[in-house]
């Protein structure tokens, strides 16, 4: 799996061309695959609706979002996907900001594109499971999804018995290179609507998906 | 109770969450609250274990604390967990009632907040509540070595009952935290626990390498309880694709292999521990050719002793006055940068000394060990004369230790051999005693013998015993020198433990002491010298060292040698050209030409002038093309990172106190949230421009901040903050800040801040990098 260079300079605000800083990416990267230890989990439910939003029957969990029932037209079911790079991923950034701030500041970039990666792959493994039309994918804190759903979304997948995540009090997840994401299927073809013109993050943000034109 | 461990196989319990899901009730988020709604269910579920022929069931109290269950009568729920399973053992006639604890659900320093001595507490009150009413206690599912010691601990200083600790592994052969099974059996069993193995995670099959290393390494009883193979969600329900019949027959073997202690995880029920006592019928403990190897352990790292080892000597004061200052001040920075420097060097093993007169010598140590484990993953040396301050170091370290130091003078023997037995730490002997340094190879034998002796006597093995046989000035006491060596040849051959020595006192009074100290050291390798005491930051100490590795074959196929002196070279973010002006070397990122430059004109120029001319014009030309956007974030950090470097080497010929300006700021990410390099960027840039940085860390507690301020008295905080969440909480900080201090001056940044909201919540200052506030602070003349 190779990292992509042009999204982690774009996470690092480097617009410059420079050789030599593509190489420090690539041996960052090196150096990141090595000690990370990815863990994925999927569980792709069957949904119904409860008090007008969206309920993955087999995890109980209720998608309480207006933006998602919006994005998510008719979907049939609904993937919860979670990936981790693994804690000492987590350890070596906080290390480098000791001894190498540089190589700190890029293995975050270089990690965050990497998980991001493993989710990809994980997205595409789902779809080939069904024929129907994808949703784009939701993460929790976008749009009107709050973060508060984490714990309960950690517990109901496994993924802390399963890959090692916890969630603190104010819901962010440890290790902190970890994703969770959910994709709808429908048997309507997906308009992806104007979920970008009411995040809070309009004009400030560098996410990933704020290269597709929404 | 303790009688039955290695006598008989025993047989555990299997799953609660599985047996109450196939019930068909509905359980709840917290089904340890059925304790009191649904004790029936309980009871029934243990019986059926009984029934199955459970020798020991575990309560119902898993998640029972008060972190985890702080909205519930979680005191209430353990009594009445620990009274439903007594009374089905009590009607069944036979069987042992074991208090379960899980991890506390809150993650622990380091990576977390949660201090060793509160999770100590937690387990406490939870070991005080089940008093004499258990047979046993059972710590499981554990991730988090540090976790398990305070939970051991919280156990064996307030129970005589037994305890077995399980923790979880995956494919890796390491928990989610990164702890090797080597790791835990060394620090488990010298912490004393009575059995210990695996749970959970995994199936039986999975486990075959776990218990492969388990059978081979531990010497107490091995506990196995894993899941009924591996996950599978089946209409929501969670299922494991392992029957009970297969789940016995592959437990069988582990026993036939040495596993005593068996049972079920996640996707038991009490099929399955039937199968499992039918299985087993007949099965005897086997005994074990268990290797008694000297070993070493952090949280993350195992260490065998089986070729020689450095342990780093920096963090000490004895000759070191930036040291000595750092210990006075508590730089913690300081000591986590030689933590840090002494493992890139090569160190194994890292000592702590914090002896300096007037202070709480067992305080400091406590601070210096939590900030050293917080950097780097090496096992530890606690050095210390003092033993409150050595019992301190074994306490909150994380994994297994050496104490350096007892010797031959009973009183010494006496106070410090029992604090490695409590911890299972290994023990430097000095062979020394009231009478001094004896003078003959003989004496120096003697008295190793004697230490041994005592140490075996109290129960501490063999292999934790380390004997240090003198290192004397050669210039002082010429013939002592080979009657060191031999020492360690004899000590070796006829008392079967460890040697060390620290070598660089041969040379005290000699020129080029280098010479000197390298070549002995190959000197009392050759004559089997284990662990060598050294500052590895000398490389002509660092190639002896690998040099006799190589030659005398215990560095294999020569990979240590090849991997130190290959001379790969390590890209810069800029490309190295010729460059002696070492303000160009500082923009373009060159930080070894910068160091050489540095040190070079240090021998005739001034530390601060040098600042002034180079470093402080270097950092502000990258800070404005950074501004015009010709340059990006990482190479600002980077020409920061040189500039750094530089600093580091004038600020060591200056002392620390003359290099800051007198501008204190305060840097933390707010509490919550964890996202810190942002503040970690600042720091960096901050630290050039000579600001005095105190760096609070990540998920800072409010009254943390506030007591900081307070003791501290800074111009500027800085404080930041990643998630539209958390801004709350930065809120709430500079409320409670402002109402103690008015005048502060508070900067606030991260993503999704902005003036506006800066304002809004009572910050002066909005700086979206580094570079802004360092312009505003210079603009503001403070």
């Amino acid at each position: 799996m190779e990292v992509d260079k042009n999204l982690v300079k774009k996470y690092l605000n480097f617009k410059g061309i420079d050789n030599a800083f593509d190489d420090f990416i690539d041996e960052v990267f090196l150096e990141v695959k090595s000690i990370s230890n990815p863990k994925k989990l999927c569980v792709l439910s069957d949904v119904s609706k409860e008090n007008g939003f969206y309920k993955l029957n087999k995890l109980g969990l209720l998608l309480k979002s207006e933006d998602i029932n919006s994005l998510f037209t008719d979907c049939e079911s609904i993937a919860t996907m979670v990936v981790t790079l693994g804690l000492a991923v987590d350890k070596k950034i906080a290390l480098y900001a000791k001894t190498d701030m540089t190589r700190s500041l890029v293995m975050d970039a270089v990690a965050s594109v990497y998980v991001e990666s493993f989710l990809d792959k994980l997205e595409e493994e789902v779809c080939t499971q069904t024929n129907l039309n994808k949703t784009m994918r939701f993460s929790p804190g976008y749009g009107d999804l709050d973060i508060a759903i984490q714990k309960d979304l950690i517990k109901a997948v496994g993924a802390d018995k399963y890959l090692g995540i916890m969630v603190n009090s104010n819901n962010l997840m440890v290790p902190l290179k970890s994703i969770t994401a959910f994709i709808g299927f429908s048997t309507v073809k997906q308009v992806f609507s104007s979920i970008c013109l009411t995040c809070p993050q309009k004009g400030n943000c560098k996410t990933k998906c704020s290269k597709a034109n929404i | 109770m303790k009688e039955l461990f290695g006598k008989k196989v025993i047989v555990l319990d299997g799953a609660m969450g599985t047996m109450l899901l196939n019930s068909g009730l509905s359980v709840g988020e917290k089904p340890e609250m059925l304790n009191l709604t649904n004790p029936e269910l309980i009871f029934n579920i243990h019986k059926s274990y009984l029934d199955s022929g459970a020798d020991i069931i575990y309560t119902n109290t898993f998640g029972a604390n008060r972190v985890k269950m702080k909205d519930y009568p979680y005191k209430e729920i353990i009594e009445k967990g620990i009274e439903i399973a007594r009374k089905a053992v009590t009607q069944n006639g036979y069987g042992y009632v074991a208090l379960d604890m899980g991890s506390i659900g809150e993650l622990l320093e380091p990576i977390g907040s949660m201090s060793f001595d509160t999770a100590y507490d937690i387990y406490k009150e939870i070991v005080l509540i089940a008093g004499d009413k258990v047979d046993l206690f059972v710590i499981e599912t554990m991730s988090d070595l540090y976790e398990l010691k305070s939970a051991v601990l919280a156990v064996k200083e307030n129970s005589d009952k037994p305890v077995i600790t399980t923790m979880s592994f995956d494919e890796s052969l390491r928990t989610f935290a990164g702890c090797p099974i080597e790791s835990m059996i060394a620090t488990m069993e010298g912490l004393g626990v009575d059995a210990l193995g695996a749970n959970c995670s995994l199936g039986p099959k999975q486990l075959g390498k776990i218990v492969d290393v388990l059978v081979k390494k531990c010497s107490i009883p091995i506990v196995l309880k894993p899941n009924a193979g591996l996950p599978v969600i089946r209409n929501g329900v969670t299922e494991y694709d392992v029957a009970a019949d297969e789940f016995a027959s592959v437990m069988a073997e582990y026993v036939k292999q040495g596993v005593s202690i068996v049972g079920g995880c996640c996707g038991t029920t009490d099929k399955y521990i039937a199968e499992l006592k039918k299985n087993i019928k007949g099965l005897k403990p086997v005994k074990r050719n268990v290797e008694s190897v000297s070993c070493l352990a952090s949280g993350t790292r195992y260490l065998e002793l089986d070729s020689p080892k450095i342990i780093g000597e920096r963090i000490n004061p004895t000759g070191k006055k930036l040291m000595k200052q750092a210990i006075a001040s508590k730089d913690i920075a300081y000591f986590e940068n030689q933590a840090v420097e002494q493992m890139q060097a090569g160190s194994h093993i890292l000592d702590i000394n914090m002896g300096i007169p007037n202070i709480d010598e067992a305080e400091m140590m406590k601070i210096a060990v939590k900030a050293v484990q917080g950097v780097v993953d090496l096992p530890l040396q606690i050095d210390s004369s003092d033993y409150k301050a050595v019992e301190a170091g074994v306490r909150y370290a994380n994994g297994k230790v050496i104490i350096n130091s007892v010797n031959g003078d009973d009183e010494v023997l006496d106070t410090i051999l029992p604090i490695a037995k409590k911890y299972g730490a290994m023990v430097l002997g000095l062979t020394i005693d009231k009478d001094g340094v004896p003078q003959t190879t003989q004496k120096r034998f003697e008295i190793a013998k004697k230490i041994v002796d005592k140490a075996l006597k109290i129960g501490i093995k063999k292999q934790n015993l380390i004997i240090d046989c003198l290192t004397l000035t050669v210039a002082g006491e010429q013939q002592q020198a080979t009657k060191t060596l031999l020492a360690i040849k004899k000590v070796k051959e006829e008392l079967g433990v460890k040697t060390v020595l620290g070598v660089s006192n041969i040379s005290f009074g000699l020129p080029s002491r280098g010479i000197v100290n390298s070549h002995f050291l190959t000197m009392a390798l050759s004559f089997g010298l284990d662990l060598a005491i050294i500052n590895p930051n000398i490389e002509e100490m660092m190639q002896s060292f690998r040099v006799y590795n190589l030659i005398n074959g215990t560095d294999i196929n020569g990979e240590e040698f090849i991997k130190s002196y290959a001379n790969i070279e390590s890209h810069n973010v800029i490309q190295n050209n010729d460059n002696d002006n070492l303000k160009d070397c500082i923009i373009k990122s060159l930080k070894n030409k910068a160091s050489d430059i540095v040190k070079e004109r240090l021998n005739t120029e001034n530390g601060l002038d040098i600042i002034e001319k180079d470093v402080i014009p270097a950092l502000d030309y990258i800070g404005d093309m950074y501004e015009k956007g010709k340059l990006f974030l990482p190479q600002l950090i980077s020409s920061a990172d040189t500039a750094k470097a530089v600093c580091d080497i004038i600020k060591a010929t200056l002392g620390s106190s003359d290099f800051q300006n007198q501008t204190k700021v305060i840097l933390a990410t707010v509490q919550g949230d964890v996202h810190d390099i942002g503040k970690n960027i600042v720091k960096t840039v901050l630290q050039n421009y000579g600001y005095q940085i105190i760096d609070l860390g990540k998920d800072v507690k409010i009254d943390e901040v506030v007591k900081c301020v307070e003791k501290n008295k800074p111009k500027v905080l800085g404080l930041s903050a990643l998630m539209t969440t958390t801004v709350k909480n930065m809120q709430k900080t500079i409320e409670e800040v402002r109402k103690i201090n008015n005048d502060i001056l508070i900067f606030v940044g991260g993503a999704v801040l902005n003036e506006s909201i800066a304002k809004e919540i009572g910050a002066d200052y909005y700086s979206k990098d580094p570079r802004q506030m360092v312009k505003i602070l210079q603009s503001l003349d403070l």
